[in-house]
């Protein structure tokens, strides 16, 4: 084999032979051996995984006006290995960015391979960043939720975090529905990390979340929330709410809160503004929860509305306690008697209700449970058994003492005296559907229970119109209409447990037409100053809600409607 | 002997060249298959930069549309609306076959 060859060629040879077969030997042990690892190494390379964000579902309203939306918007990251000069880089982002230097300069400083520099900058200065054209400074877009309606509606359909997760309202409640799923797009990257086009080698698509219909209507969230603000500022309140009802349905039509803030800026405001006062916050109601004593008066036959009450002249001791009538009685039918508010008279027309049926009707109005409305946070209020009633608790309880409510609450009980008689359940959601249209969910209107006869409730609407066209809600009146309702103002109690002289929630409960009622609004004050009568502070805003709605609905008003529900009522 | 070789080697060069040539055409393959996938993400891109861009546009006009905003605007201008009163409107009669007969010229 060697024949010919000289010995120099025969060692090169022989170690030719030597490397090939140690190559031989290396080959099978990568081949064998350690295929798998080094398959993996190499794949972790090439290979790339590209996160495909789902759209978030639309929130509309009643009418399909959107309410919350998403955008995509630009994030500028940064690869500071790439960044040449630093400083320079930092003065250039800071000055569009709004961002200071030492912030930017600190990013770039990091050894790391990305470091966000601002997420979901505005169109105008991702033009900016990009005209300065900076190596190593680039751009990811990422979906944005917006509400064009700003603050109104806010706290119902709540915000979200820079993830697009849910934090507040129907965003964070149906979080799941809205989100959508991400997808993955799996494809190959060459040596700059970037995406080889044409290689991709699998591909799950995101599904996109759900939209949601509410019951809210834009145009009567405005109004409401127009008036709401007027009165809350007026009054100087601490907080306020407004409840917008439809009594047949539940629908709940408008919803608001004040103060308020705006979705679009939630950093702007205090945390404290974010709560749902509505739903969130309870509150002892006053006289406002004397329509419970009466509506449970009437039905039981313990009272009728022409019975005689003496009303004490103002001051009545019972039990051990003096309790007072804001203005004094003396004689007072029982539809006066509710008309005048006066307390006295409605302590004796709980007593002979009695306990234990005052206390059926207070359930059966729905109080000490939550409504179940399709939002987070809901409270259920507190009402105690009569077993641990104290003597004073029947009188306390009927004139709105010794139990707590929320808006929600009041709103739901005047439902069934508008509707007659039926205790609805509320809903603010319509149905969730699929971006396809497909519905998913419908939130049907679940069936009412019945509270009180037809027939007392249309008492109750005769007396409750009789507050307002000539009780302690004459500032509610809208000429033209026949609005009904019920003022509360409720001492509420200071830290060492006594009820503050200072310190008041005003409330009013109203429908509108009396006779047939289109909606139900419950409009609630915190700590109004200097003035604190519901029937004053309250009834102000429910009559111009109502007065606008009148419009909206295309409802003429009647004329010498006053007279005539005069004659009605006698 | 020497014709058998010259065909053996014309053979192998033949097949070289054939495999040369398909490696080039698979070369020339894969780029055109990059190229194309370029020019779909260029487009891609452009279609969702505008898609993006429409998206903020119906969102300024709903910013604009909405009630709150419109309030903002005509009490800025002094502009006050209200409800027409009942003598300031007349009601259209319902569409009748009298309406039809007009609306449809004869």
């Amino acid at each position: 084999m060697y024949k010919g060859t000289t010995p120099r060629i025969r060692k090169v040879l022989h170690a030719l032979i030597i490397a090939f077969a140690l190559l031989g030997i290396r080959l099978v042990f990568v081949q064998l051996g350690a295929a798998k690892p080094l398959s993996d190494i190499a794949s972790n390379q090439y290979k790339m995984a590209i996160s495909l964000l789902p759209k978030r579902g639309v929130i509309y309203d009643r009418n399909l006006k959107e309410l919350a939306v998403s955008i995509n918007l630009n994030s500028v990251f940064a690869e500071p290995f790439r960044v040449k000069d630093k400083a320079s880089a930092s003065q250039k982002l800071a000055n569009v960015l709004g961002i200071s230097r030492e912030e930017i300069y600190k990013k770039l400083s990091q050894e790391r391979g990305f470091v966000w520099l601002s997420r979901k900058v505005s169109q105008d200065k991702a033009i900016k960043v990009r005209a300065l054209n900076i190596k190593g400074i680039d751009f990811i877009k990422e979906p944005q939720r917006v509400y064009p309606n700003a603050m109104t509606a806010s706290h119902v359909v709540g915000f979200t975090d820079m993830d697009n997760n849910g934090l507040e309202g129907l965003e964070l409640r149906f979080n799941k529905h809205l989100k959508g799923v991400m997808g993955y797009r799996y494809a190959v990257r060459d040596a700059k990390q970037r995406e080889v086009p044409g290689y991709e080698y699998k591909e799950l698509q995101p599904v996109d979340g759900d939209s949601m219909v509410l019951t809210i209507d834009g145009m009567i969230q405005s109004i409401a929330e127009r008036e709401l603000e007027k009165g809350y500022e007026k009054y100087n309140a601490k907080g306020a709410c407004i409840i917008v009802m439809d009594p047949f349905t539940g629908d709940i039509l408008a919803l608001a809160n004040r103060p308020g803030y705006d979705p679009n800026n939630v950093k702007a405001f205090p945390v404290d503004y974010r709560r749902n006062r509505a739903i969130c916050d309870f509150f002892e109601p006053g006289s406002s929860f004397k329509i419970v004593a009466a509506s449970g008066a009437l039905e039981e036959k313990a009272v009728r509305p022409a019975d005689k009450f003496f009303c004490e002249n103002g001051e009545y001791r019972w039990a051990g306690h003096t309790y007072h009538d804001h203005t004094p009685h003396g004689w007072l039918q029982f539809r006066e008697v509710i008309k005048y508010s006066s307390n006295i008279g409605t302590m004796k027309a709980a007593q002979k209700l009695g306990k234990d049926k005052l206390y059926k009707y207070v359930k059966k109005f729905g109080f000490g449970e939550k409504t179940g409305i399709e939002l987070p946070g809901e409270v259920c209020g507190i009402t105690t058994h009569p077993v641990t009633w104290s003597k004073l608790s029947l009188c306390s309880i009927s004139m709105g003492q010794e139990v707590t409510v929320t808006a929600l609450q009041l709103a739901c009980a005047i439902s069934a005296i508008a509707n007659g008689g039926s205790l609805v359940k509320p809903r603010i959601v319509e149905r969730i559907q699929a971006p396809s249209g497909h519905i998913i969910r419908r939130f049907e209107s679940k069936k009412p229970q019945r509270v009180i006869s037809e027939q007392t409730a249309k008492e109750m609407r005769n007396i409750l119109r009789g507050v307002v066209d000539d009780g302690t809600a004459k500032l509610a009146e809208v000429d033209g209409y026949v609005p009904a309702g019920k003022t509360g103002t409720a001492q509420k109690v200071e830290s060492n447990g006594t009820y503050s002289h200072r310190k008041f929630t005003a409330s009013f409960i109203g429908f509108a037409p009396y006779d047939k009622p289109k909606f139900v609004i419950a409009v609630i004050m915190d700590e109004p100053r200097p003035f604190y009568y519901g029937g004053v502070v309250c009834a102000p805003v429910f009559k111009n809600v109502t007065k606008e709605l009148m419009s909206y609905y295309k409802i003429w008003p009647k004329e010498q409607v006053k007279g005539e529900a005069k004659k009605a009522r006698r | 002997m020497e014709k058998n070789q010259n065909l053996h080697c014309s053979r192998i060069l033949g097949i070289i060249i054939s495999l040369t040539f398909i490696a080039v055409m698979y070369v020339n393959q894969q780029a055109l298959i990059y190229q194309m996938g370029l020019k779909v993400k260029q487009n891609n891109d452009v279609y969702a930069k505008l898609i993006d861009h429409n998206k903020i546009m119906v969102y300024n006009v709903l910013n604009l549309r909405s009630p709150a905003s419109l309030e903002r605007k005509l009490l800025a201008k002094k502009v006050e609306l209200s409800m027409p009163s009942k003598w300031q409107v007349v009601k259209l009669a319902k569409k009748g076959p009298s309406v039809k007969l007009f609306a449809s010229g004869r």
